[in-house]
């Protein structure tokens, strides 16, 4: 079960973007579990509903925030020609090497800023599908979701977050 | 390439394509103009490795205050469940019964939250297990990889009672042998059956480091001291960081990292208090130092905070909330007797201390606290030539050493920051840019010991 704790705690730090209000909805989420047993009859897995239970406490925590207006991410997004072609010549491969090219504490301080800027409709399926790794169905079951809906935020997710590490090795999108 | 696909059109299907989903016909033509297209093959690598990158660099674990406050809030909650269910059993509604029955179900969980352990069995660090009272010997794995993985020789020492599990970390770094050469030694005085908690002593953290009589680095140009707490697909010495994590320090409760200088660093013993901002697990820390039996300790007040870029083993240990310290003794590739036996008889002390032996533990009574400190550095690749000697004291702005070219025209004049003494110095002409050339501390006139701040 410290295996539950370790996931709650990691899953909202990716979703709340910062140490404080991830153990606040840590906090949150057993209390919640405790106090909303009756609720939980079975028909999902447990760990759906942990997951479930867990999203909204980190998302309530981080909407508890005063909204900071972030830059968007879109900048990244990957840019064509009228032909559409990539409009850059760049070597994209180098955002595959993000993680050797960089420092490792540069690239965790990064990475989280990074996932704070993703508007919450992209950031929630893409930290849950590719981050926790959790199933489309689950994931999709979890935000009431479709799951085209699912596959369509996290692609477009992958995408801004792609170009973010390219940037960050110097690569333009 | 067909005259449909464009690189735009490729990106639209990449998660489909990536993820094996697409129709072969379209799959066809995105690998038609991938074949033709550069730009879009590097684009493909870098969209598949983005969801592995992020997941690494944020697979952040919860602080020990988190999980400290998490226990205290499941104690509290379950206190109250006791009340309650008698309660609802004297109630007996119907809904209170499938209440009671779903928090049955599910407070175990949360309990072992709050009591982690449970009866006590055996211990095990990968494949290596003993029973209470017992000892056992053999190999941690780190499969191949990247690159190839090597095996970490282990001992458990699982006591008859209950109580600390200290892990004591050997050959960190290649060619520092004194720990090496102590940990056998000390393996043949610990009997399990006398012992009340545990030990895992790692007899050599980096074999290949070890065999290859490396200084600094693994055979994949990693400082194995600098990447914890690893990860499971990056290179050897990364890997390593991994199973350390996972499989000695996730299971201790308290660890010693053991070093010397380097095969290149002439050094005086010292330990190393590094300090975290958790002032229970400070506290306990410091004891540790002063426990270990080494009079100087130097204050590190410098190390990462983040769990997930913990780079030390120590630190590591620190950051989830497991006290620990790295000591030194000997250096120059050297197995003196007093630089082993100082090892040796610390961690007996230590265990004196943890009272997982029952004998009486060497308290240093008058520590030299060094706080402020500095590691200097080469600023060019060259010969260095020093000028000082390990315990050395000097004056602030006096010359540590010289860094020269092969023709001997000086690069780098290496002067004092400050009044102190030379901690370790490097004895050995080869330098590199970046790399420390000498270790220099001044003498906290702080209390002794100092206070957790």
């Amino acid at each position: 079960v410290a295996r539950y704790q370790d996931k709650v705690y990691r899953l909202a730090r990716r979703l709340t973007g910062n140490a404080a209000d991830a153990d606040e909805a840590l906090q949150d989420t057993f209390l919640q579990v405790y106090r909303k047993l009756s609720g939980f009859r079975g028909e999902a897995r447990f760990s759906t509903w942990l997951y479930r239970v867990a999203t909204n406490a980190a998302l309530m925590q981080r909407r508890g925030r005063m909204r900071r207006p972030a830059e968007s991410l879109e900048e990244y997004l990957p840019r064509f020609d009228r032909a559409g072609r990539h409009a850059t010549d760049s070597d994209h491969s180098r955002a595959a090497q993000a993680d050797e090219l960089l420092d490792r504490a540069r690239l965790a301080a990064r990475a989280q800023a990074a996932l704070a800027r993703l508007p919450e409709r992209y950031r929630t399926p893409f930290v849950l599908r590719d981050l926790e790794e959790m199933p489309t169905l689950e994931v999709a079951r979890v935000l009431g979701l479709t799951a085209a809906a699912v596959r369509q935020r996290v692609h477009r997710a992958r995408l801004m977050m792609r170009g973010y590490l390219g940037h960050l090795v110097g690569v333009e999108p | 390439m067909t005259s449909a696909m464009t690189c735009r059109d490729g990106v639209a299907h990449l998660m489909d394509y990536t993820e094996g989903r697409l129709a072969p016909r379209l799959r066809a033509d995105v690998d038609a103009h991938l074949a033709g297209c550069p730009r879009c093959r590097g684009f493909v690598a870098s969209y598949r490795e983005t969801p592995r990158i992020l997941r690494n660099a944020t697979a952040w674990e919860p602080p020990a205050a988190a999980a400290r406050r998490l226990r205290r809030l499941v104690r509290g909650l379950s206190s109250r469940r006791r009340g309650g269910a008698e309660a609802a059993a004297g109630i007996g509604s119907g809904h209170s019964e499938r209440r009671t029955a779903m928090h049955l179900l599910v407070l175990p969980l949360l309990l072992a939250v709050a009591a982690p352990g449970g009866p006590r069995g055996p211990l095990s660090v990968g494949g290596v297990t003993a029973a209470p009272g017992q000892a056992a010997s053999g190999w941690l794995e780190v499969p191949d990889g990247v690159d190839p993985g090597t095996r970490i020789p282990v001992s458990v020492i699982h006591g008859a009672q209950p109580g600390p599990v200290l892990a004591v970390v050997a050959g960190t770094h290649g060619y520092e042998y004194t720990s090496v050469v102590a940990l056998p030694r000390l393996l043949s005085r610990l009997d399990p059956k006398r012992m009340s908690g545990s030990v895992l002593l790692v007899h050599m953290a980096s074999p290949p480091a070890f065999y290859g009589r490396r200084i600094y680095y693994g055979p994949d140009g990693k400082n194995l001291n600098r990447v914890y707490p690893g990860r499971a697909d990056g290179t050897v010495s990364e890997r390593i960081a991994h199973a350390l994590t996972r499989e000695v320090i996730d299971k201790a409760t308290h660890l010693a990292d053991l070093h010397c200088g380097d095969g290149n660093e002439s050094l005086r013993p010292y330990s190393y208090w590094m300090v975290s901002g958790q002032p229970d697990v400070d506290a306990a820390s410091r004891e540790l130092a002063l426990a270990f039996g080494l009079d100087h300790i130097v204050i590190d007040r410098g190390r990462p905070r983040d769990p997930a870029a913990s780079a030390y083993t120590a630190n590591t240990a620190i950051l989830r909330g497991k006290p620990a310290i790295t000591t030194e003794s000997g250096g120059m590739g050297l197995t003196d007797e007093a630089s082993v036996a100082a090892q040796e008889a610390g961690v007996l002390s230590l265990l004196a201390h943890l009272k997982i032996l029952d004998a009486p533990s060497v308290r240093v009574q008058h520590a030299v606290w060094i706080d402020r400190n500095e590691v200097l550095r080469a600023t060019a690749t060259g010969l260095w030539r020093p000028a000082v000697e390990k315990m050395q004291s000097v004056a602030a702005g006096s010359l540590i050493g010289r860094v020269t070219d092969p023709f001997g025209a000086v690069l780098q004049e290496v002067r004092a920051p400050f009044a102190g003494e030379i901690l370790y110095v490097v004895a050995t002409p080869p330098v590199s840019q970046g790399e420390p050339l000498g270790f220099v501390g001044e003498i906290s006139r702080e209390k002794d010991p100092p206070p957790v701040r």
